[in-house]
């Protein structure tokens, strides 16, 4: 932070009222929140669902929804306050000064306009001048051609490009300026890195001069100098992409949102949140709905190309992890209000507010970090993660499940005929009792099927499935009513796994009911035992799942799993929905329940960070083939693949250098 | 694409044949016998009976008559009226009248429901908006013969801006009228449906992320909130056309329209078999068509059907 | 008790930090912290249905068309509670008479009291509509649970049936079939007809609404407890289903009321022994330039009962909107 403190800031908040109307009067969601950033520096709001981070980046812009309004405080972007500003003003702000990438890749582009259109717009609407790329500076100084191009600032474009290729394959193979010519093969592999370097609609004249120079060309400056035609709108659009890392820009520019994957919609949202060079870019939890592996490439490509542009960045994320390790400053806000804010590391390694101490001890990647540090330091993992571990008995373990050479095909018709797809190919694992393993995987790896066999609710194609020594295939429907007890599921989403038309005494009495356990007075007393397990009021009983949090409904499910006492409970995403406090909760209500009541778990999950909270053993998964199975300490501490050690890598906060603060003397709870 | 409309056509098939297996068993094989309700009270001789049936096949088992039906469906020959008139001469006379009131109907409600529509649903909650709703509850709630008494009354009649009876005169302004009356129910849930969908839309996560672009009101309202919100109502559109087509007894009865509503009715009441069968397969098959043209729009509006 | 700074101060310790930047810590006291995810202990339970009807409680719209509809169903079904005259008695010496003291809205042309025979033609409509609905929501609503439940080619099988049925207009199929029942036409068979013919909307509905439900983790978590297939879309997937069920039946027993009328005036509904609204509106079809109060009374009476259950059907809509849910 050595910048001049002269600086005059890019954006103010002070002391910003925001509030809905709703039936029962004014409800505020943002109370007296400030929040400063300047030019070119990330700053990060963090907190959860509630807490006014969203809606103080939506204040900023004027984007609040529905009956939302500024109820008092300033916001002044660049001196000019804007909770003031007419209609036109504020339009002519969005997308030229401030821009936007929002959260949900799959709900933010328009499904009926191709991506290319959709980017256009974000040109068109602000008058960009497309023929000429915005970076300039620093990235201008690095060219270290001498020749001299007119114009050196303009963009090149799909003929450009193509022509001066063809020069350069010419002058290779015919020998110029006294250079000899060269074999066709040498020839071809200057063209391709050429291609390569030169992306339509972003690389410059001045850039365009050096690839050719050096791909073997003597002076490619006339040859420049003589393309006149420079890039046009479909030319930058596709340069857009390409900066913002989608291969391949010009053809999908003409694609339509569904052929995205949520990766490569994600890219086009932040092509189209930098179109028109911002001076700030609100990226609204950015990606929080792709895999990490993903996340972690996008957000790197994100800070690069933002740090080129000297674009300043607000983050809203809800990861601590992600928050530290992207942002110099963090604000923290908690019910609408600013609890803490400060440079990230100070933050992370000395939180004074409770709330930031809570969230610093809760969040899972800050967790492990801590582990590993901890460790490093000789101090038993075991005191500071939860697990119960294996009992590690002598004489042989004693496996409640095997999984042997598990195979599931399932057939996808595409084109006419039908095309086979595995989705689980050749898995073996076995699951200690009283122990947890996870199966850690990203989307599409196939883990959530074999959650799926395991739960007979899928066949297996090939390969087989013992439950305490007894092959699941050969069971007959009666038996396979009983093994429905032994074996129950916690679902991800704790909106979808609750029916909405049942309370929760009907929720928790139906395993009970339909598997004819006692009467009904034993079955109200067993309901009744099972909130208070799972550490709700017995009061509970008469309410309905919609005037419960996430985190009870969470619990409710937990207790639903476990009214039949069940040996193996398949946990399936089950706390990859929650907010990190009530995730570290249901993780500890976990442990207990485990340590309680000597259940086996098979956790399914995208997130190694929560794994190390809560497993003994680890398969990591990928396209459906287990790569990789050992212990937990083992797979954090030696991974022997990449793909894993890539998993870790990903993991937000992995790589901070500052040890977040300890639990000690906070009660996370 | 292709592949898409392709399983839209074989979908058709067994609608086609369902249909008209249904429509035929409706009309011949019910109770009754519509040889003898020829004769009135009086009844027809029997050996007169005989070669009626004979000629109409109703002396084969039913399915062989309703292959024959169908055959004569594909041959386009649909045979005679009883009152020895081909019923094909009958379909040419009665059908474009239809088919142009039924289009001046479709553009009416399309044109005024989507724009009122549209209107409401921008100002969703404030007066225009309650008052289009009203007027749509009234005109849904009040029967279509009561709405074409009224304006034949006051438009035709008493004001005496549009002839208040269509006859052999039919020019657009004649059928202008009818026309509207014909279509103001459908009107009235085109308004419906587009003021709910270009509502729903205008919260979409998409609209504000190009609002966020900087975009003006303008152009986010056309270029993403209409054309998305249009989807649904074009399928109303088109499953609408064989309905008004249909449904045009009510309106053709009271404008004295000689179209197929007229006729259709007049062949019902006088019991003659042949031509009901033929006008109701010919406006099954515009459904179908109908259908067909809204599947097509479809794949234009909604490029993720295309792929599908 | 952490030390307070403030946002312009900035904290001492940091002196590299820029205005506006320093560490700031809100004051604990302003910032309470909230036990982690209690339970509301103090309000009373809701369930879905139970927040509906609160919903519904402070809409005027519902109000006014429960108001209307109740007022129907009472006159339909006693009528004589609303009026001593007889709507048969009719004398030509009142043929389109004007109101009289005992007859508020007049004589048609046969001379019959207008105001007793709208009176008793509620009972003709009233009856069509909720027999037919019900009809509808029977058929209607098992082919669509099924095709929808059971997918595959329970679905293709079902769906194209649904076609079939929809491709025929309702008013033609009713006129066809109607015009074989010439002979001896009760309300049973009006309604039937209507029924046969108007069920394929609701199955769809049905049909959209059980897909959507069925992909719930809360059925999925049944099946994993052992439920069966068939407990499963009885005990969770239809009482789910059942709000846009429940919107379109109210909605076209409004439609059907209208269709009942619509084949009585082309005098193929019911028998002309049965008082009904259609019935009145064809015959004041002359009267309309010498009397229009004739006409304007039945069309009235009909278009307030159709109204009264397209608004309620609009408002259990709007209350039964997933999106207006709290949470």
């Amino acid at each position: 932070m050595t910048q001049s403190h002269a600086q005059e800031p890019l954006l103010e908040i002070r002391d910003l009222d925001v509030s809905f109307t709703t039936a029962n009067g004014e409800v505020p969601a943002v109370r007296g929140a400030n929040l400063t950033i300047y030019p070119g520096q990330s700053v990060a709001i963090v907190g959860e669902s509630g807490s006014g981070k969203s809606t103080t980046a939506h204040a900023i812009i004027s984007l609040l929804p529905g009956t939302g309004r500024v109820t008092g405080g300033s916001i002044r972007f660049e001196g000019t306050e804007i909770t003031t500003a007419s209609k036109q003003e504020i339009v002519d702000l969005r997308g030229r000064s401030i821009g936007l990438v929002p959260q949900d890749p799959m709900s933010n582009l328009n499904p009926v306009w191709s991506i290319g259109f959709q980017v256009k717009e974000a040109l068109r609407a602000n008058n960009v001048d497309v023929t000429r790329g915005a970076r300039k500076g620093l990235e201008s100084a690095l060219v270290t051609s001498e020749t001299a191009v007119a114009d050196g600032d303009r963009l090149i474009g799909r003929k450009s490009k193509s022509a001066l290729l063809d020069v350069l394959r010419r002058s290779l193979l015919e020998g110029h300026d006294g250079k000899p010519p060269v074999s066709q093969k040498t020839a071809d592999a200057a063209v391709r890195a050429a291609d390569a370097r030169i992306v339509v609609g972003s690389t410059t004249r001045l850039e365009a001069v050096n690839a050719l120079e050096d791909a073997g060309m003597a002076t490619a400056g006339p040859a420049v100098d003589a393309q006149r035609v420079s890039a046009d709108l479909d030319d930058r659009v596709a340069g857009l992409l390409a900066e913002a890392g989608l291969p391949d820009a010009l053809r999908r520019a003409k694609q339509y949102p569904h052929e995205f994957s949520g990766g490569m919609r994600q890219r086009a949202l932040i092509a189209i949140g930098l179109a028109a060079r911002p001076k700030l870019l609100i990226a609204d939890e950015p990606t929080s709905a792709l895999d990490v592996t993903v996340q972690r490439t996008i957000l790197d490509h994100l800070e690069g190309l933002t740090r080129e542009l000297g674009t300043a960045v607000l983050f809203i994320t809800h990861d601590l992890g992600l928050a530290a390790e992207r942002a110099e400053h963090l604000v923290v806000m908690y019910r609408g209000k600013v609890v803490e804010s400060g440079p990230s590391r100070q933050i992370l390694a000395d939180p004074r507010h409770p709330y930031t101490q809570r969230l610093v001890a809760a969040a899972p990647s800050l967790a492990s970090r801590r582990i590993q540090s901890a460790k490093q330091a000789g101090v038993q993992a075991k005191e500071l993660k939860a697990t119960t571990g294996g009992t590690g008995a002598a004489g042989g373990r004693d496996d409640v499940v095997v999984v042997k050479n598990l195979t599931k095909v399932f057939q996808i018709r595409g084109s006419g005929k039908q095309k086979d797809f595995k989705a689980v190919d050749d898995v073996s694992f076995s699951l200690e009792r009283g122990t947890t393993m996870a199966l850690v995987g990203e989307s599409g790896s196939g883990k959530s099927t074999v959650a799926n066999i395991m739960l007979n609710l899928l066949e297996p194609t090939e390969g087989s499935i013992h439950f305490d020594g007894v092959d699941l295939s050969t069971l007959g429907s009666s038996e396979l009513f009983d093994f429905r007890r032994r074996v129950q599921p916690i679902f991800q989403n704790p909106y979808g796994s609750l029916d909405p038309m049942y309370s929760i005494f009907r929720t928790i009495e139906e395993p009970l009911r339909i598997h004819k356990v006692g009467s009904k007075k034993e079955r109200e007393q067993r309901v009744r035992e099972l909130l208070d397990m799972v550490a709700l009021p017995q009061s509970t009983m008469r309410r309905f799942p919609n005037e419960l949090s996430g985190g009870q409904r969470q619990r409710i499910a937990i207790a639903r799993a476990l009214a039949l006492r069940p040996e193996v409970i398949v946990c399936d995403e089950a706390v990859s929905a929650l907010d990190v406090l009530v995730q570290a909760q249901i993780l500890e209500l976990l442990n207990d329940l485990q340590t309680e009541l000597g259940l086996s778990y098979l956790f399914i999950t995208h997130d190694l960070a929560v794994v190390r909270q809560i497993a003994d053993r680890v398969c990591v998964m990928k396209s459906g083939r287990i790569i990789e199975a050992a212990t937990t300490d083992e797979v954090f501490d030696t991974p022997r693949e990449e793909y894993t050690r890539e998993l870790l890598g990903a993991i937000p906060g992995a790589n901070l250098d500052v040890v977040p603060a300890g639990l000690e003397g906070i009660d996370p709870a | 694409m292709v592949r898409y409309i392709g399983r839209r056509l074989l979908q058709m098939i067994p609608v086609f044949f369902g249909a008209t297996l249904l429509i035929y068993a409706m009309v011949f094989a019910l109770p009754g016998d519509p040889i003898q309700a020829l004769g009135g009270d009086r009844g027809l001789a029997p050996a007169v009976a005989d070669q009626i049936r004979e000629q109409y096949n109703l002396d084969k088992p039913f399915f062989v008559q309703y292959l024959l039906y169908l055959k004569g469906i594909v041959t386009l020959d649909f045979g005679n009226s009883f009152s020895g008139q081909p019923v094909m001469d009958i379909v040419k006379r009665a059908f474009p009248i239809t088919f142009r009131l039924a289009m001046m109907a479709i553009v009416f409600e399309a044109v005024f429901g989507i724009l009122f529509g549209l209107i409401a649903g921008l100002r969703k909650g404030k007066i225009f908006d309650a008052t289009v709703l009203v007027v749509s509850l009234l005109v849904i709630a009040v029967p279509t013969f009561v709405i074409g008494f009224v304006v034949q009354f006051f438009f035709g009649v008493r004001l005496q801006w549009f002839p208040p009876t269509v006859g052999g005169n039919v020019s657009f302004e004649s059928l202008l009228m009818p026309a509207v009356v014909l279509g103001a129910v459908s009107f009235a849930y085109v308004l419906r449906l587009t003021r709910t969908s270009v509502a729903e839309n205008l919260s979409a996560d998409y609209v504000r992320t190009a609002t966020a672009k900087g975009l003006s009101r303008g152009r986010v309202v056309n270029v993403h909130v209409l054309r998305n919100s249009l989807i649904p109502v074009v399928t109303f559109l088109g499953a609408d056309l064989g309905a008004l087509m249909g449904g045009a007894i009510v309106t053709e009865g009271i404008f004295n329209v000689a179209g197929v509503g007229g006729t259709l009715y007049q062949a019902i009441i006088r019991g003659e078999p042949t031509t009901v069968v033929t006008f109701v397969t010919i406006l099954v098959v515009v459904y179908i068509v109908g259908n067909l043209l809204v599947d097509l729009l479809y794949a234009v509006l909604d490029p993720r059907i295309r792929y599908a | 008790m952490p030390e307070i700074f403030h946002p312009e101060s900035g904290s001492p310790a940091q002196p590299s930090t820029r205005p506006g930047q320093g560490h700031f810590v809100a004051d604990v006291r302003e910032t309470p912290l909230a036990v982690v995810d209690s339970v509301n202990e103090t309000e009373a339970p809701s369930s879905l249905w139970g927040d509906a009807w609160r919903d519904l409680r402070v809409r005027p719209l519902f109000w006014i068309s429960a108001t209307l509809i109740l007022l129907v169903v009472v006159v339909a079904l006693f009528p004589s509670l609303f009026t001593t005259v007889d709507p048969k008695f009719c004398e030509l010496r009142n043929s389109l008479g004007s109101p009289q003291s005992g007859h508020p809205f007049g004589f048609d042309r046969q001379g019959c009291d207008v105001y007793s025979r709208v009176i008793y033609g509620a009972q003709a409509s009233v009856t069509v509509g909720l027999l037919t609905t019900v009809g509808v929501v029977l058929l209607g609503g098992t082919i669509g649970a099924l095709a929808g439940f059971y997918g595959k080619w329970w679905d293709t099988i079902l769906s194209r049936v649904t076609d079939i049925f929809f491709a025929i207009p309702l008013v033609l199929a009713a006129i066809v079939v109607g015009q074989v029942f010439s002979n001896g036409k009760t309300v049973w068979n009006v309604v039937a007809v209507l029924a046969v013919f108007g069920w394929p909307q609701v199955a769809r509905i049905t049909r959209g609404a059980v897909i959507s439900v069925k992909n719930n983790d809360f059925v999925t978590a049944a099946k994993a407890l052992g439920a069966s297939k068939l407990e499963t879309l009885v005990r969770h997937v239809i009482p789910n289903a059942a709000a846009p069920i429940i919107v379109v039946a109210t909605v076209s027993l409004g439609t059907f009321i209208v269709a009942e009328a619509t084949l009585s005036f082309l005098g193929i509904g019911l028998p002309q022994s049965v008082l009904s609204w259609g019935h009145d509106i064809a015959a004041a079809q002359t009267s309309l330039r010498t009397n229009a109060s004739v006409l304007f009374y039945p069309s009235a009476a009909l278009a307030i009962t159709v109204l009264s259950f397209i608004m309620m059907g609009d408002a259990v809509r709007d209350a039964l909107d997933p999106k207006a849910r709290k949470r």
